[in-house]
């Protein structure tokens, strides 16, 4: 309770943190509540009138295809979310297991670590993610979805965290962790973790937004899955459908009002916990 | 006196650069007995504190111990395999840090701190052996909860040394652990560590280069200079009968209230490690320089009841 109070009175002093993680929680909330009140079957194909403009009885219009726009947005927010979590989260996992390894233990390891990173981050990441997309096209699932994503998204996470541990570890306290006979798995996980959580924290964030990014490019490329209504999977049906240039404005700009919206409320987050992982660069008050 | 606790033999460090091998340490022999309280003095680079990181193996690459022994209690410290390394240290020698400012986590809780490192050797510490160890550096059982930001400066040195003597160490290296204090704190630092190493009867090896601090604290001095062990006496005979011309010159400028003039210094520059000068490393900025001296080395010998000191001058008066 406490810890509760302390925190939003943080909130209080990092308003974009705040606002970011309310419009986060928003939109998840977006897709919990409205799977009670509305019937997610609607969002499958032929399930409704297709071509509706927005009305009172379908509030974001139908698509070509008669699904009910604000259902998909009720089952796909979820899944893009979820998508941009799982691949961020184990990209962001892998990145710490190798950052930490490399910049602690150095050595030849180090080098092996990181002379694979800086070859694999010159490499066009979309080229590739296309090609292992369109080969495992046919099954593709979320979650598999998610890890293809995943599979380049560690990259960056590894280099930055190899580089906080790197100064961290030269710290005279992590010596002194040393000299008093703790092991280096006990210095990592005990001395050095605990103090790289909000920076963790912030990458982790930044690794969602990418992933989020990188799916949707996918997506909107048809290499998405296919039986699930996705934010992105929604672009690319809107895209291929010519919703533009048929004047369905709520088809295409729907998804991507929901998308602005989650990209801002992640970058916010990102920022606001950017300033609390650097307190000096708080404004001065 | 009291048994030996630490014999240090022909202790060698050197540091392999590109521009040559760097002797850190170089044949320094040591005897530290049980118990007492040893000041190692000596201008920065002398060796003093690779000397006890080299006791408690933490010399990194490019450097190494390059030969030697360091028997404490039967065991040769330099010839541990290193999960012997880990348990040693803390638990029989331990180390107070230079810069208490830096030495703790900062988002660790001190009383996390102190635990986390006597569990990493097998003593887990309950609530009252914590409050214990604070009480025994002079803070309040209270300070187990407050993170490192919120105590001062000398609150985080006695932290330290509450860490340092948590198990109960029979070697206790201590390495200027006040040269980021004010002289009032200093004291009173200095006052808790020596009745603490009285009440453990541990022996205290402490490297700095403030003659005050080490005349009211130690009983014993070495000067070390170059990497070399110049010289070695209570601190009765430091003072009063300095035999090595680097100690007299180094007695010498220390500012006193009776001798009023210019301060005097020790002219010329340390030495380059890299390129020592052959003979006496000391001979270009002696006054007493033999042209012998020049080439040929000074041994450590005994010029008075236990005080040893290495310099031709002594060998000549012998002979």
């Amino acid at each position: 309770m406490e810890r509760l109070r302390s925190f939003l009175y943080y909130l209080r002093e990092n308003p974009k943190l705040g606002i970011g993680l309310g419009m986060i929680a928003v939109l998840i909330l977006f897709g919990v509540v409205g799977r009670l009140l509305v019937d997610p079957g609607l969002a499958q194909p032929l399930s409704t009138t297709p071509r509706q403009a927005p009305s009172w009885e379908h509030l974001f219009g139908t698509d070509d295809a008669g699904r009910d726009l604000l259902t998909v947005m009720v089952v796909g927010m979820p899944l893009t979310i979820r998508i941009g979590f799982l691949a961020g989260g184990v990209g962001l996992g892998l990145g710490i297991l190798l950052g930490f390894v490399s910049g602690y233990l150095g050595g030849k390891i180090d080098t092996v670590i990181r002379g694979t990173v800086d070859t694999l981050l010159t490499v066009p990441s979309l080229v590739v993610l296309i090609s292992i997309a369109s080969t495992v096209r046919e099954e593709i699932s979320i979650e598999l979805m998610a890890l293809v994503v995943a599979s380049l998204s560690w990259m960056w996470p590894t280099r930055t965290i190899r580089a906080q541990v790197l100064t961290l570890r030269e710290r005279a306290y992590v010596q002194m962790a040393k000299l008093n006979g703790m092991n280096s798995f006990e210095i990592i996980w005990k001395e050095l973790f605990p103090n790289l959580l909000p920076y963790l924290a912030a990458s982790f964030v930044g690794a969602v937004s990418w992933a989020i990014l990188a799916t949707i490019g996918l997506e909107a490329l048809g290499l998405g899955p296919q039986n699930e209504p996705t934010m992105g999977m929604t672009i690319y049906w809107a895209i291929t459908f010519s919703a533009l240039i048929r004047g369905m404005w709520w088809w295409w700009s729907i998804p991507i009002a929901f998308l602005v919206l989650l990209f801002v409320g992640l970058f916010l987050v990102a920022a606001g916990l950017d300033e609390l992982a650097n307190p000096k660069q708080r404004r001065a008050v | 006196m009291a048994s030996p606790l630490l014999e240090i033999r022909d202790l060698r460090v050197h540091f392999e650069t590109r521009r040559g091998v760097a002797r850190a340490v170089n044949e320094v022999d040591l005897t530290l007995y049980s118990g007492e309280r040893f000041g190692l003095v000596g201008e920065s680079g002398s060796g003093k504190t690779t000397l006890i990181l080299a006791l408690l193996r933490m010399i990194k690459k490019p450097g190494f111990i390059a030969g030697g022994k360091a028997l404490m209690e039967g065991t040769d410290l330099l010839a541990l395999d290193p999960e012997q390394v880990r348990q040693t240290r803390l638990a029989r020698v331990a180390m107070i840090p230079q810069g208490a400012m830096n030495s703790l986590n900062p988002v660790l809780r001190i009383g996390e701190q102190l635990a986390l490192t006597m569990r990493e050797h097998g003593q887990p510490p309950g609530e009252g052996r914590l409050a214990e160890l604070l009480q025994a550096v002079g803070l309040k059982p209270e300070v187990a909860r407050r993170y490192p930001h919120e105590l001062s400066g000398g609150m985080k040195q006695r932290v330290c040394i509450a860490q340092a003597i948590s198990l109960k160490p029979r070697l206790i290296l201590a390495d200027e652990p006040t040269s980021a204090l004010d002289v009032v704190v200093q004291r009173q630092i200095m006052q808790t560590l020596r009745s603490l190493q009285e009440g453990l009867d541990a022996t205290v090896l402490l490297v700095g280069h403030d003659m005050g601090l080490m005349a009211q604290f130690a009983q014993r001095l070495g000067i070390m200079y170059g990497g070399k062990l110049v010289e070695v006496g209570t601190v009765e005979q430091i003072f009063r009968s300095p035999q090595h011309p680097y100690t007299q010159l180094l007695i010498a400028s220390i500012p006193s209230f009776e001798k009023k003039g210019e301060f005097k210094g020790i002219p010329g520059v340390g030495l380059s490690l890299l390129n020592p000068p052959g003979g006496c490393l000391f001979h270009p900025r002696c006054p007493k320089a033999l042209p012998r001296c020049a080439s040929q080395e000074p041994q450590l010998r005994e010029v008075a009841p236990q005080q040893l000191a290495s310099c031709l001058l002594h060998e000549e008066a012998q002979a």
